[in-house]
């Protein structure tokens, strides 16, 4: 089986062995994502349209607004500063379109598509399982939105998509540990629902 | 069935018979029962043996806060590897095949040689370690501290590693309930029907709290049983209610957290794969209601700590809650109303209880009348001067008091002897919030004052008695905790029947005859400290509480004070002649209980034990055989040795090739950040010491980053890729804290700056070419950039590809040589690696580690910032004042240059050190001193920083910090190790190529 350099490159711990991509031990469906074109801007709050205008896409000002059309979407993460994803195919012309917009507009676009990478949770327990490591009160994250969090003090960006669905965004380095406690979380459920019966 | 069992009586599963061993003997008990209550039911009484006097003991309550039964307790199977030493007895749930052991007993429970210490008990009094085994003073090394080290300690530690998993949760809610007593639930009941989110958590594997002990008492018209019953169900059924039992609440710490510590399968006998034995809770609650109850309190008399001497309460609990007689023939002792009615549940059930001794006059007429009833002897206004029976209790004297004085003793027969001395508000986690207390003079107990939190406190945990003042202080506190959410509830009432409402009285030591110097009265049953232990302490000159408790060791048993506290309390206050409040408690802290390291650490073990951060090339390393170690959150390849080589031969071998042909090198933990924006020259100009507005795009530069203090914080290579684009880099271990540094000047200090920064570390893998043959290597590989050194000079940059990679290649040397980094995407690090080191095999390419790193920079002097400095280096003591500009209106930094002990004479200056025997390699760390012959202590004038053997040079090689060091090139200075003094001699850090002719090809 062709392992591919994404898989390669990241450093996923051997226990998870084959499983590497989807997690299966358990109730919650724990998936890596294929890469993205991700883009961290930086510019200033008045300006923040003509970026819009730029990326085709209405940028949320808010803190933790986030909007999702077509393939394209972006998050508010602080006051000047936003994470936006698109296909990786249109990166080269989004990054050629805001070096367009620098001379009346300046910002900051930098690819941080390699840096971090992103793991989808679905399930009834998804909520559950993130409190393995969340200290947020999850029940204040409304859908779509998405926040700064920690994960097992480990730093994420925490999306959630609807109720039952996050995304996990986080540095390729610090991936291996996060999956591996999802794994580990997972399994739990799964153990948990079986002692319950037990108990019954 | 035993014969202290009675049928059909009790909650446990009758139906379900259970076989466990207690020190190798086979028990029957049933399902639901205890270790202490099953060994009770078979009669047996003697659990343990004290921790100082060896004295046999039996359980004293039927709580967590159980001092003297404690047992070690062991899954079957072979593999001994989940044994835990100082299980409670009274906790612990047994099932079958369930193995427990006795402790501190040797040969046997029943014959322990250690008993000799009770023999010699008036040596061993409180502090005596303090004035014993002092003589002769050669005996303390071999022969009084190794015995007395092999004596102490309680309990047998485990030798095996723990393969259980220990999990973690954090949770949220509006309303957490401490204790799930008639209070806590009525609390519960009152929350959760307004609809907030409630937690109702309880430490015993049941749900009730005393009514699951108390089986006359009736609640709105139905057994308070039956109560029971129909309140869990309905709380279990609403889907705003989680209801835990078997969890403890260890801790209440800041803004209402609180932390719960759940057991999950210590009751089982078989543990489902996978199943986490324990869960740390962290609840972050927005109301707390602490509805913990009250702790009984033992009475204090010579002999009161005999196997078959027990509470009162527990005595209770054991039948209406077990169906266990603890004694057929039992004596109750008390000053308090409740062991009343615990007698007289013993006479219902079929018990000949021999009499209620009550230290009281005036007593309740109905208590009376119902003694009277079923035919109970009652002496009122008696104590207690001593018990006989060593392995169990046979009989109690007790006296008449009048008028202060002691009359003749009775000596009553008995095969257990129930006690209660009143009872105790548990105070511990309200105490944990450093809530202040108060004093109540009627009932003599600490009261919750002020709380620091938003919590609410119910029940006997505030000094109320009685069901029906429990269940109505709970709703109180219910409709209290949802208000404060702006939530709505109305006032519940409950009616009560047979509630067993009453007071009592307390006592320091109870009245005696005897001789209270000799007396063998316990207060602290686990540390065997007694009263006489306590005046001694006051006598010897231990006025305060905090001191009485450390030189008596009262109240630092495993069960924290909660027997002990307030009798040792009454007492020192007595004997200092102080009132009790105006001596005080000492300080109550978390754990509530004793707790495991396993359900604090979680899941931090094993390959979870520590965050450890990997390059993408990280796996071709491991592959390889490299050794790692670890830099800051990182693994990082060391050396990489070849079959039969240590880490000198190794790094040798890699210094030598590096600097002859080609090296490779993984430089991707390296921080990075880009710096964008038409004020990126500004930003750049005011946080790092250099002049950056001359530096032409495609050009770089070597960054020193000071602290506001003036001193060396960071460095490294930072390239200019146009008017306003800046990549930096910094050191590994300092990426956060630069980038985080640089947004706080950015938000703080100056935003009407236009320039943004993003960490871009783990954006690019780095890979670093040094050697001649680097340029030859690489060439072929690039596309868009011509290679050649007029086009490409040492210290610039360009954007370019790389192996068909968009890269960004700098060029730089670490190491002296021709050098190269290379940065490409992340997801291609391991690919080009792979290419580079194919391609290289040509050159005799030599992939190398940190070590190697560090010894081929120190050959040119180079420093590593947090090795050759310490956060007090300037950058003139570092040689680097040519990095910091001389025209620039300002930098960090800057102004502390200036200040006087920045700029003085004799400041320790970087120097190089070169050892006079060239092949000693000096130890990193080590002091220098100018003279080795002036006497102690010794005027240290430096250290050294970094040290290495250095092949290509033939010679060990060090750096080092020393006062006016580079006012004295060629002087010898005097390192003294334990083996000798070594001599160097000051010289220039620069050892190897220092006019840079290796860097101009």
């Amino acid at each position: 089986m062709m392992i591919s350099s994404m898989e390669m490159t990241l450093n996923l711990p051997k226990a998870i062995g084959s499983q590497a991509i989807n997690d299966m031990s358990g109730p919650v469906s724990i998936k890596l994502q294929e890469p993205k074109a991700r883009l961290n801007l930086r510019i200033v709050q008045q300006k923040l349209s003509e970026a819009s205008k730029v990326f085709g896409l209405g940028i949320p000002s808010k803190i933790h607004g986030y909007v999702e059309e077509g393939n394209r979407s972006a998050l508010c993460l602080g006051p000047d500063e936003w994470l936006l994803s698109a296909p990786e195919d249109a990166k080269d012309d989004i990054v050629a379109s805001f070096a367009d917009l620098y001379t009346s507009c300046p910002h900051s676009l930098t690819d941080i598509s390699d840096r971090q990478m992103s793991i989808v949770l679905d399930g009834e327990q998804a909520t559950e399982l993130l409190t393995i490591g969340c200290p947020r009160d999850l029940s204040l994250l409304a859908d779509g939105s998405g926040t700064r969090a920690l994960f097992d003090g480990v730093e994420i960006l925490l999306l959630r998509h609807d109720r039952d669905c996050f995304e996990i965004q986080v540095w390729r380095s610090f991936l291996p540990h996060v999956w591996a406690l999802l794994h580990i979380g997972n399994q739990e459920l799964a153990s948990d629902q079986q002692r319950a019966l037990l108990e019954k | 069935m035993s014969s202290y069992r009675i049928s059909g009586k009790g909650r446990v599963n009758q139906s379900k018979p259970v076989t466990f061993t207690f020190d190798g003997k086979s028990y029957r008990g049933f399902e639901g029962d205890t270790v202490a209550s099953a060994l009770l039911a078979n009669g047996v009484h003697l659990m343990g043996r004290s921790f100082k006097y060896h004295r046999p003991r039996g359980v004293l309550t039927a709580g967590s806060e159980e001092p003297n039964a404690l047992i070690g307790t062991q899954r079957p199977g072979a593999d001994n590897s989940r044994f835990e030493p100082n299980t409670r007895a009274t906790t612990q749930e047994i099932y079958d095949g369930l193995i427990t052991t006795s402790q501190n007993k040797w040969p046997s429970l029943s014959f322990d040689m250690g008993a000799i210490n009770d023999r010699l008990y008036m040596l061993f009094s409180a502090g005596f370690y303090y004035k014993t085994f002092m003589w002769p003073k050669s005996f303390w090394d071999k022969l009084y501290e190794p015995v007395i080290r092999a004596s102490a300690g309680l309990g047998v530690s485990p030798t095996k590693v723990d393969p259980d998993i220990y999990a973690s949760r954090y949770l949220h809610c509006d309303v957490l309930i401490v204790g799930a007593g008639a209070a806590g639930i009525a609390a519960a009941l009152q929350v959760a029907k307004s609809g907030a989110e409630v937690v109702l958590v309880d430490e015993q594997a049941e749900l009730g709290g005393s009514l699951l002990s108390e089986e006359s008492i009736e609640i709105d018209g139905v057994s308070s049983s039956a109560w029971l019953k129909t309140s869990l169900d309905q709380l279990r059924a609403m889907d705003n209610v989680r209801l835990m039992s078997r969890t403890t609440a260890i801790g209440y710490y800041h803004q209402n957290m609180v932390a719960l510590a759940q057991k999950l399968t210590d009751h089982l006998a078989d543990v489902p794969e996978n199943s986490p034995r324990e869960r740390m809770w962290r609840v972050r609650a927005k109301q707390v209601i602490l509805a913990q109850g009250a702790i009984e309190r033992p009475l204090v008399f010579d002999g009161n700590d005999r196997p078959g001497v027990m509470l009162a309460g527990a005595g209770q609990n054991y039948l209406n809650r077990f169906g266990v007689m603890v004694g057929k023939t039992p004596v109750f002792l008390t000053s308090h109303d409740s062991a009343w009615y615990a007698a007289f549940d013993y006479q219902d059930a079929g018990a000949n209880v021999v009499a209620i001794v009550d230290t009281r006059v005036d007593m309740d007429d109905a208590l009376l009348d119902q003694a009277r009833q079923r035919g109970i002897e009652v002496f009122l206004g008696h104590t207690a001067t001593t018990t006989s029976g060593r392995l169990r209790i046979k009989s109690v004297s007790v006296n008449p008091v009048a008028h202060g004085v002691v009359g003749a003793a009775l000596e009553l027969s008995c095969d257990a002897l129930l006690m209660c001395g009143g009872w105790t508000p548990s105070l511990h986690l309200f105490s944990h919030t450093k809530g202040s207390l108060k004093w109540d003079e009627e009932a003599r107990v600490f009261l919750p004052d002020q709380s620091n939190e938003e919590c609410q406190i119910a029940g006997a945990c505030r000094g109320l008695w009685g069901i029906s003042s429990a269940l109505e202080d709970g709703a109180k506190a219910g409709l209290e905790a949802i208000t404060a959410l702006d939530l709505s509830g109305e006032d519940v009432t409950y009616s009560v029947g047979n509630d067993r409402a009453g007071t009592g009285e307390t006592h320091r030591e109870l009245p005696t005859n005897g001789n209270p110097g000799k007396a063998k009265a316990f207060i602290d049953f686990q540390n065997d400290v007694t009263a006489k232990d306590i005046r001694l302490a006051v006598r010897e000159g231990m006025h305060s509480i905090e001191h009485v408790k450390r030189y008596t060791t009262n109240g630092m048993a495993t069960d924290q004070g909660k027997m002990s506290n307030m009798n040792g309390l009454e007492i020192a206050a007595d004997a200092v002649g102080k009132e009790v409040p105006k001596v005080g408690l000492t300080t109550f802290r978390p754990p509530y209980t004793p707790t495991t390291f396993g359900v604090f650490a979680g899941y931090h073990k094993d390959g979870q034990f520590e965050l450890t951060r990997k390059t993408p090339i990280d796996s071709w390393a491991e592959k390889n055989g490299a050794a790692f170690e670890p830099v800051s959150q990182w693994r990082r390849a060391w050396y990489f040795p070849k079959s039969g080589e240590d880490m000198r031969k190794a790094v040798a071998r890699e210094c030598a090739a590096t600097r002859k042909s080609v090296g490779m090198f993984d430089a991707s933990t390296l921080g990075k950040i880009e710096v964008v924006g038409p004020d990126a020259v500004e930003f750049m100009n005011r946080m790092y010491t250099n002049p950056w507005t001359k530096l032409a795009p495609g050009r770089c530069r070597y960054g020193v980053l000071l602290g506001e203090d003036g001193f060396i914080l960071d460095d490294g290579v930072i390239g200019r890729l146009s008017e306003d684009k800046f990549h930096i880099t910094t050191t590994t271990g300092g990426a956060a804290r630069v980038l985080n540094m640089m947004e706080d000047y950015l938000q703080t200090e100056w935003p009407d700056l236009q320039v943004w920064l993003t960490s871009t570390t783990e954006q690019w893998a780095t890979i670093a070419l040094n050697g001649p043959n680097a340029r030859k290597l690489l060439e072929p590989f690039v596309e868009g950039q011509d290679m050649s050194d007029e086009a490409l000079p040492h210290m610039s940059v360009a954007e370019c590809k790389v192996a068909g990679f968009p890269a960004r290649l700098f060029r730089l040397s670490f190491t002296g040589e021709l050098g190269f980094e290379i940065n490409v995407p992340a997801r291609h690090g391991l690919e080009l690696w792979t290419k580079l080191f194919e391609a290289g095999k040509a050159y005799d390419i030599c992939p190398y580690g940190t070590e190697t790193m560090h010894v081929l920079r120190a050959e040119k002097g180079y420093i590593i910032v947090g090795q050759d400095t310490d956060g007090t280096v300037t950058p003139y003591d570092a040689g680097l004042g040519w990095a910091v500009a001389k025209k620039k209106p300002d930098f960090v930094g800057m102004r502390s240059l200036k200040r006087p002990d920045l700029v003085a004479e004799g400041r320790k200056q970087l120097v190089g050190l070169k050892t006079k025997d060239p092949k000693i390699v000096l130890e990193e760390g080590a002091q220098i001193v100018n003279d080795p012959h002036q006497s102690l202590p010794m005027k240290m004038v430096g250290h050294v920083t970094s040290s290495y053997w250095s092949e290509v040079l033939g010679q060990s090689i060090a750096m080092a910090l020393v006062e006016g060091g580079q006012d004295r090139m060629g002087e010898t200075i005097y390192i003294p190790m334990p083996e000798g003094v070594l001599e160097a001699e000051i010289c220039s850090s620069v050892f190897y190529d220092p006019a840079g002719e290796r860097l101009k090809v």
